[in-house]
């Protein structure tokens, strides 16, 4: 990681009662706009398997980019129906491997690290009693984020963790481009401006899943980021030693 | 050939689930219900291999929808597609269906995850 004299930090923390208005909020919008996206996604399908021939070259790539958009909405479906998940999902803590975790989100995200041609450099990991199911969510929304935020070909990833008395603290960097004061300070706000515009961006609300999750582990999280650039998003996890 | 029981209310993405199993070669639509009630009552009646259900119906809570089907149609597997997450049927009822799909799910996706729920 890039470290400058003057990092930027901000610590995230939401208020119950917003969090569970924001739940009810994106439970229902998830349910709105998912039938309606999974409409016209499921016709652009049956269009492209029935007509595929007579649409030809240009009917296919108007084709291509209908799916692209539709695409795009439904990743913002998805991330706020997780939000809302997240939200309700029951809190299960038992031992778990950190590195299987970080293995299962990876795997998840194979495509996109792939098409970016990122390396995800993985850093020894501790054993920690945490649930198993939101902690891989917890590594597939960090390492999105991450890879939302850099450029393709000569991104870096770095995944960490530390186990300490009083708990755990996990750590994921990128040297993507730096954040500004107000973006790292809103890092953690639902729909916050994402780092980056491509598809991976989604609704903008990666980090604050991950701020979720880390809050019903009685946990919290924080963001620097530096002046030349590169972002370190750190989990801390009470109790998961 | 694996059997699904469509239960979804609203009319154009019923329409559109028949139109996508019934262009799979390995799924037909063995019948429709739009409402918990009929679901529960297609299902003691047709026997399908898959009931394909969206929570959130009219009629009875979806929960009492999965464990209904389960009582009427024992063999039937349940897969869920809706705009809730599982949360929306507690864990109880969550652990007796085969699979919970959002409904932005892609085709391939969704043709795959009913035949191999109706293949057991």
């Amino acid at each position: 990681m890039i470290r400058t004299a003057a990092p930027i930090r901000h610590e995230g923390h939401a208020r119950p009662d917003d969090a569970q208005a924001l739940n009810a909020f994106a439970a229902r919008a998830a349910h709105s706009l998912g039938t309606g996206v999974g409409l016209a996604a499921g016709y652009a399908a049956l269009l492209r398997e029935s007509s595929a021939e007579r649409l030809g070259a240009e009917g296919l790539a108007a084709l291509d980019g209908l799916e692209g958009g539709l695409d795009r909405v439904r990743l913002f479906v998805e991330d706020l129906l997780e939000l809302a998940v997240v939200e309700a999902a029951p809190v299960h803590r038992a031992p778990v491997r950190v590195d299987a975790a970080v293995a299962a989100a990876i795997d998840s995200l194979a495509e996109p690290i792939a098409e970016a041609g990122v390396g995800v450099e993985i850093g020894p990991l501790p054993d920690i009693v945490a649930d198993a199911g939101l902690l891989e969510r917890l590594f597939r929304h960090l390492l999105r984020g991450a890879l939302a935020a850099i450029e393709p070909g000569s991104g870096r990833i770095a995944v960490s963790g530390t186990r300490h008395p009083g708990g755990a603290r996990l750590q994921v960097t990128d040297n993507g481009p730096a954040l500004a004061a107000v973006d790292v300070h809103s890092l953690f706000e639902p729909f916050a401006l994402p780092r980056g515009s491509g598809r991976l961006a989604g609704a903008g609300v990666s980090m604050a899943i991950c701020r979720r999750i880390a809050e019903r582990h009685g946990g919290s999280t924080s963001a620097h980021s530096h002046r030349r650039g590169g972002c370190a998003v750190a989990v801390l996890l009470p109790g998961a030693a | 050939m694996t059997g699904v029981l469509v239960c979804e209310d609203a009319p154009d993405m019923r329409a559109l689930l028949r139109d996508v199993l019934d262009a799979d070669p390995g799924l037909r639509v063995v019948g429709e219900a739009h409402d918990g009630s009929a679901a529960l009552r297609l299902a003691g009646q047709l026997q399908p291999d898959v009931v394909l259900l969206d929570i959130g119906m009219p009629g009875p809570p979806s929960r009492d929808v999965v464990e209904g089907v389960r009582r009427v149609a024992p063999s039937a597997a349940i897969v869920v597609l809706s705009g809730y997450g599982p949360d929306r049927l507690g864990p109880e009822a969550s652990d007796q269906v085969a699979a919970h799909l959002p409904k932005t799910t892609d085709l391939a996706t969704l043709r795959r995850t009913l035949r191999e729920a109706g293949a057991g």
